[in-house]
């Protein structure tokens, strides 16, 4: 009985609403700051090239067919395109 | 000299440098973390249904992109001839598959050149990551799987 005389509806509102609204008002406006995935700039068509040159390849060991010399062999085949 | 204080015939704590290996930032890089962990899947998996060597390179080609691009693959030694390699480069607009002589009875120019199409369409678009991903992934797919290889 004492804790409703003391308590005012002001008082409630602001504990009840407010407070809540002003929490979820934050975690809106965190959603709003641009993250550090988006730093990276997107590569369009045309673009420099400013990275340096990454060369990636397996490691799996390569089954040996049908030519054993073939280290000696200096063809090539492939292919070759632009944009 | 102070309490606690030793001395040393060779300075012990060298300035800070960049690690050379290990985990290092990737903001820097043009591809994200989680791009280049499906690149070494998609990779790992073309080396273990053909046994091939597939390789990617992404970077600058020089003047003549073809010769650097073969000059790539004679780099790789004994594993040569077995080599597919995607080379890419964004800042000259070039896509460049070179095979070795092995690998080019299972990688025919023409099935090559399908997969440069996907990687120029994909480019051409900025979708670089997609790009080498689905190259390699066509021109593992054109090689076949080994037969001893198919339960694997």
């Amino acid at each position: 009985m004492g804790y409703f005389l003391r308590v005012n509806i002001l008082e409630t509102i602001l504990i009840y609403v407010v407070i809540p609204a002003a929490i979820f008002g934050v975690a809106a406006l965190l959603t709003l700051v641009p993250g550090r995935a988006k730093s990276r700039p997107k590569y369009h068509s045309g673009d420099s090239w400013d990275y340096p040159a990454h060369w990636w390849s397996g490691d799996n060991p390569v089954a040996v067919g049908s030519i054993p010399d073939a280290s000696n062999d200096v063809t090539f085949g492939g292919a070759r395109g632009t944009w | 000299m102070a309490h606690g204080e030793v001395v040393a015939s060779t300075p012990l704590a060298a300035d800070w440098q960049e690690p050379a290996s290990g985990p290092l930032g990737d903001a820097a890089l043009p591809l994200t973390a989680a791009q280049l962990e499906l690149l070494d899947d998609v990779i790992f998996e073309a080396e273990r249904i053909t046994g091939l060597r597939y390789s990617v390179y992404l970077g600058d080609l020089g003047t003549d992109t073809r010769n650097m691009a073969e000059g790539l693959v004679k780099g790789l030694g004994a594993d040569g001839p077995y080599t597919v390699l995607l080379a890419v480069s964004p800042g000259q607009k070039v896509v460049e598959v070179v095979t070795g002589a092995e690998a080019a009875q299972r990688v025919s120019d023409r099935s090559a050149r399908l997969a440069v199409l996907s990687v120029v369409a994909a480019c051409a678009d900025g979708d670089i990551s997609g790009a080498l991903v689905n190259g390699v992934r066509m021109l593992a797919d054109q090689a076949g799987t080994l037969p001893e290889r198919t339960n694997w």
